[in-house]
């Protein structure tokens, strides 16, 4: 793949829907792709006190590894991208949070006591939960079929994308508090269990997100 | 404590790290309660250039590559990290953003301790600090007779060069000496990168030390060093 242009006025959304393994160098800058899609790589990167041409030349080394059937989701119909973030994002959040939950509550009881911040760790992530979980479902319901029906959402559109804001915002907090979701030495197999699935978590959100913001919804 | 971090994997990670060797049992017990760990699979970056460290890093198990990427969008590989291996020192002393990508070229876990965690240690043990002074120093070493090779040595001396930094890092010379076998961690086209030639030139070199009976290749990526004298004579 010899084509791949990427510059640094380029909006991280569309960069993202073109080369869908940017995701993982902007989150390892921790620059947010998803709420903040719109923003050119170079503003975000100078927010983050982070060389543009630096993320942009870890962009192209990735994109050049990518391979040849990845989907391309910006040629999918409303209909098939929308099957998609249901099968795939809903799906995995309908499996993984009531399990990440229990894992949650049993981490909190073993280890809260030498580590207080799963105090704080097991607030946040609850308050996603509930938050996300009539989120799904006010997009299955309202959102999506109105879509699909051309029906003008324009109110419940805003509040799914201030709902995506808020669970950014939980998120990098999420990551602050686990220090980058490292486990403390004496955190036993669960304990590291809880940080893998909140990553992952992380990273399944991020994706959700961006193919809604910066592609589904660019499209209204 | 102790209990949960002896069933934990990969417990104790300090007492594997050269810079807390000279510690004794209970300043090791203070390092450990300092340690973050973290897995990352195969293929997976630790971090990119130009990004934020967070404090020491530790390679427990695994290895992984330190490189840039070259304008041409070549890949420059700088380091091959082993477990005991160590980076992000710098970032403990001075305010710096990360000057190479790091990727696990297998699964990697690794153990952290946080700059924040470190500077309130070494007040503690400032023993520590000419410990790491020590492996700074190997490490210039070892970029500049890397420099050396690039610029004056001939490709035959880079190759043996390569191979002989390999065995040191995965075996000890008692097992070098008996032609111990060990895996080669990067494939032709890695080793090609890291010392600036191309992957055919290492493949040609690597077949005649073979006809030579300097090396044996076991299959792809294992080896045998036969003669390591005439590895270091050229």
């Amino acid at each position: 793949m010899s084509n791949i242009t990427i510059n640094k006025t380029d909006a991280l959304g569309d960069i993202v829907a073109k080369f869908p393994k940017a995701a993982e160098v902007l989150k390892s800058y921790r620059i947010d792709f998803c709420c903040g899609g719109h923003r050119s790589l170079e503003e975000a990167a100078l927010e983050k006190s982070v060389d543009a041409d630096k993320v942009v030349g870890a962009i192209r080394a990735l994109a050049q590894e990518l391979t040849e059937n990845q989907e391309d989701f910006t040629k999918m119909s409303d209909e098939r991208l929308i099957d998609h973030i249901i099968n795939t994002h809903h799906s995995y959040l309908n499996t993984n949070l009531p399990e990440i939950s229990r894992l949650a509550s049993a981490v909190l009881r073993a280890h809260g006591d030498v580590h207080p911040e799963l105090f704080e760790i097991y607030k946040d992530f609850h308050a996603l939960k509930a938050d996300l979980e009539q989120h799904l479902i006010k997009e299955e319901v309202t959102l999506f079929p109105g879509i699909l029906n051309s029906r003008d959402e324009g109110k419940v559109l805003e509040e799914i994308e201030d709902e995506h804001e808020g669970a950014g915002e939980i998120l990098r907090n999420l990551r602050d508090l686990s220090q980058d979701y490292t486990v403390p030495a004496d955190g036993c197999p669960s304990y590291e269990k809880l940080y893998h699935k909140l990553e992952e978590l992380e990273g399944d959100i991020f994706q959700h997100v961006h193919l809604e913001n910066n592609i589904l919804f660019k499209r209204l | 404590m102790s209990e949960t971090c002896i069933n934990c994997g990969h417990s104790l990670c300090a007492r594997r790290v050269p810079i807390f060797s000279k510690l004794d049992g209970k300043e090791i017990e203070s390092v450990v309660t300092l340690i973050r760990r973290k897995h990352f699979d195969k293929g997976e970056n630790l971090f990119f250039e130009g990004g934020e460290l967070q404090g020491l890093i530790i390679i427990n198990r695994g290895r992984a590559k330190a490189y840039i990427n070259t304008p041409e969008g070549k890949e420059q590989i700088l380091h091959i990290f082993f477990p005991g291996d160590f980076f992000g020192e710098k970032s403990l002393f001075v305010d710096k953003k990360t000057e190479y990508n790091v990727k696990a070229v297998e699964p990697v876990d690794i153990c952290m301790i946080s700059k924040k965690d470190f500077q309130e240690l070494i007040k503690k043990y400032p023993g520590i600090t000419s410990k790491i002074l020590q492996e700074l120093v190997n490490r210039i070493d070892r970029l500049e007779s890397m420099i050396e090779n690039i610029g004056a040595k001939s490709v035959d001396s880079r190759i043996n060069a390569v191979l002989l930094e390999f065995a040191q890092k995965s075996l000890d010379e008692n097992q070098i000496d008996s032609a111990a076998q060990f895996e080669l961690p990067l494939n032709r086209e890695g080793i090609a990168n890291y010392i600036g030639v191309t992957r055919e030139t290492v493949s040609r070199k690597l077949n005649l030390l073979q006809e030579e009976g300097v090396i044996q290749m076991i299959g792809n990526k294992k080896i045998k060093i036969l003669d390591k004298n005439r590895l270091k004579s050229e």
